[in-house]
């Protein structure tokens, strides 16, 4: 079980990992979170939550993301976050936190037990579970009636930088964390000197590679297009590492569509309210009817 | 067509002799080979059609001037990486030699300079329509000859020739390996043969090889062409940067070195060719990357792989030199 593993090493050799960032407003990974979503600044994800009693992140990791939801939840709500791996992580960064409960769960197993919810949220997680639509429908089961669930999945890259990620993926699935952690700091180090470049090219369409005309960070260029080589100054060589790590290792890591999406929203009898693609990933929202 | 050259000449199916008879050349067996502006054809390009149209079109969307050039470029590249050091070496070489076949010859210009440094004959042979372009430009050399036909058939007799070259050409046949022996076939005991192929890239790079080419060998030559256009101006983007990235470590597992590369470079080796040199103009660039995405067989290979070739044919090597765009090897049959 390299996935598993996979996601217990991260976050219990990192609790910390990337858990500020996601509660500073400013940072990256916060303002990603908001935007992607569609909430207009913290007072938009608020107003998403105002009127939920039960809320659930499901595959909460280290619970960042589940102290976000906490902070914005209206008074007396419950957050619940459930994670396969490293609920213990989550429990004890989240201890003394009012109104957030955390347990153990599987996303593709009988969640009937944690009842029902106003709003799920489940980021990247859905594309680590090795069966991506049968997880999804099994969250939708969870909503109140009017309920939310919003998802947000790996996107299917261009040609070339599938390549590299099914390449490297098989290269260290079986390493060590330590081994595989070495590769990713290589990896991390062509992100960084890219990134030190800090310089702009401007492309032609080229559609038979995936690429879009435009103009680009050439570091952002070579990573969507060729090679994941996450890189970001506001974390550290190691956490930067541990990003692609993140993306590398995880052998359940699948790669989706818009179309795709809208499909298990379509199959679970949900209404797509938000959709958003990035180069990144697809998120979207889906509604349960009332 | 000289009457030195029919000298030369056999039918590429069964061997026997040829003559000449009425505009054609011509066995006992009922072959028959026709004779265009004075240049013998002797193969049908077959399932090779669309190798010969790659070319074919390709040369005739270059001028002289820009061949010219990239002659000059061409020839010194040649001289180092066949192990003559400069034409001097290579004159020293032909000075001695009797017949010479220059495989694959495109655009003539090799050809031409055996033909110069050489006292012997040299035979010009190409699939492609590109060898009456090549007659027409270096036609009035005496001991030079034309010939159109495929180096997997050749119209000549075994160990016929002197010094035979396949200079970046049978990475563009069906089987890289039986050109080989092939060609070998043709060298006389104590002659040599050259030969230039593709060398096999870091993996990423072959992945995308594989993925583009699907696509465009079965693009027209205009959109191939505009295809190329697009991965020049990515090329020529990433090197107007200048940008150099200094890795200290790599990633093997890529193929990418420790040490400093060029942005460009880097993408380009370990991930999709997109060619730009400075120095050339825009339309070669162009041509350049054509040159790799259109033609129907584009084989890489390893030095391992070629010497396994040279030893099965029973030759020694005499020379090899390893870029990572190819590998140049030189190779003599035992007297």
């Amino acid at each position: 079980m390299n996935t598993a593993r996979s996601f217990h090493d991260k976050w219990h050799r990192n609790p910390d990992l990337a858990f500020r960032q996601t509660l500073t407003e400013g940072a990256d990974i916060h303002d990603w979170i908001l935007a992607r979503n569609g909430w207009d600044g913290p007072a938009g994800l608020a107003e998403q939550l105002s009127g939920c009693r039960r809320i659930l992140d499901a595959g909460c990791g280290n619970g960042r993301v589940t102290a976000l939801l906490a902070r914005h939840a209206p008074e007396g709500a419950e957050v619940v976050g459930v994670d396969l791996t490293s609920a213990d992580v989550a429990r004890e960064n989240l201890a003394g936190l009012d109104g957030v409960t955390i347990g153990e769960a599987d996303l593709l197993g009988d969640l009937g037990l944690l009842g029902e919810f106003d709003f799920v949220y489940c980021q990247e997680v859905l594309h680590h579970t090795g069966d991506p639509a049968g997880a999804f429908a099994n969250l939708a089961g969870r909503l109140s009636p009017g309920g939310e669930l919003a998802v947000y999945v790996y996107r299917r890259k261009a040609p070339v930088r599938e390549f590299t990620d099914d390449h490297l993926r098989r290269a260290i699935a079986d390493l060590p964390y330590e081994q595989a952690m070495e590769v990713c700091r290589r990896v991390a180090e062509v992100g960084r000197a890219l990134s030190a470049l800090d310089a702009r090219i401007t492309v032609p369409e080229i559609a038979e590679l995936g690429i879009a005309g435009g103009e680009y960070d050439v570091q952002r260029f070579v990573y969507h297009h060729f090679m994941k080589c996450f890189w970001s100054d506001e974390l550290d060589a190691e956490g930067n590492a541990l990003l692609n790590y993140d993306w590398y290792h995880p052998q359940d890591c699948t790669r989706h569509t818009l179309d795709e999406v809208l499909g298990w929203c379509a199959e679970a009898g949900l209404q797509p309210v938000h959709r958003h693609v990035d180069p990144y990933g697809i998120t979207v929202r889906g509604r349960r009817a009332a | 067509m000289r009457d030195r050259l029919l000298e030369l000449l056999v039918c590429p199916v069964d061997h026997g002799r040829l003559r000449r008879d009425d505009g054609a050349l011509v066995d006992d067996h009922g072959h028959r080979y026709p004779i265009r502006d004075g240049i013998p054809w002797l193969a049908d390009p077959g399932e090779q059609a669309g190798t010969a149209e790659t070319f074919g079109s390709k040369w005739s969307l270059v001028s002289e001037e820009e061949r010219d050039r990239l002659a000059a470029f061409q020839f010194e590249w040649y001289d180092k990486r066949f192990g003559w050091g400069s034409e001097a070496g290579l004159a020293r070489h032909l000075s001695g030699v009797e017949r010479v076949l220059d495989a694959g010859t495109g655009t003539g210009y090799d050809a031409d300079r055996y033909a110069r440094l050489c006292p012997g004959d040299v035979v010009a042979f190409d699939l492609s329509e590109s060898v009456v372009a090549a007659a027409e430009r270096w036609g009035e050399r005496s001991n030079l000859h034309f010939a159109q036909g495929d180096i997997l058939a050749p119209p000549f007799a075994a160990e016929s020739f002197d010094f035979v070259v396949a200079d970046q050409v049978i990475h563009h046949t069906p089987d890289c390996a039986r050109a080989f022996r092939t060609l070998a076939s043709l060298v006389r005991p104590g002659g040599q043969i050259s030969v230039y192929v593709y060398k096999r890239k870091a993996l990423i790079r072959e992945l995308a090889d594989e993925h583009v080419r699907a696509i465009t060998t079965r693009m027209s030559v205009q959109e191939c062409m505009e295809f190329s256009e697009q991965v020049t101006e990515l090329g020529r983007e990433l090197s107007r940067l200048g940008g150099r990235v200094s890795l200290e470590r790599g990633v093997p597992l890529l193929g990418i070195e420790p040490g400093e590369h060029d942005v460009q470079r880097l993408v380009y080796w370990s991930f999709l060719k997109c060619f730009w040199n400075e120095d050339w103009d825009h339309r070669l660039n162009v041509l350049t990357n054509f040159d790799w995405y259109h033609p129907p067989y584009a084989s890489r290979h390893t030095e391992e792989e070629m010497r396994g070739w040279c030893a099965e044919c029973g030759l020694d090597v005499v020379h090899v030199d390893v870029v990572e765009s190819g590998i140049s090897i030189r190779a003599a049959k035992p007297s």
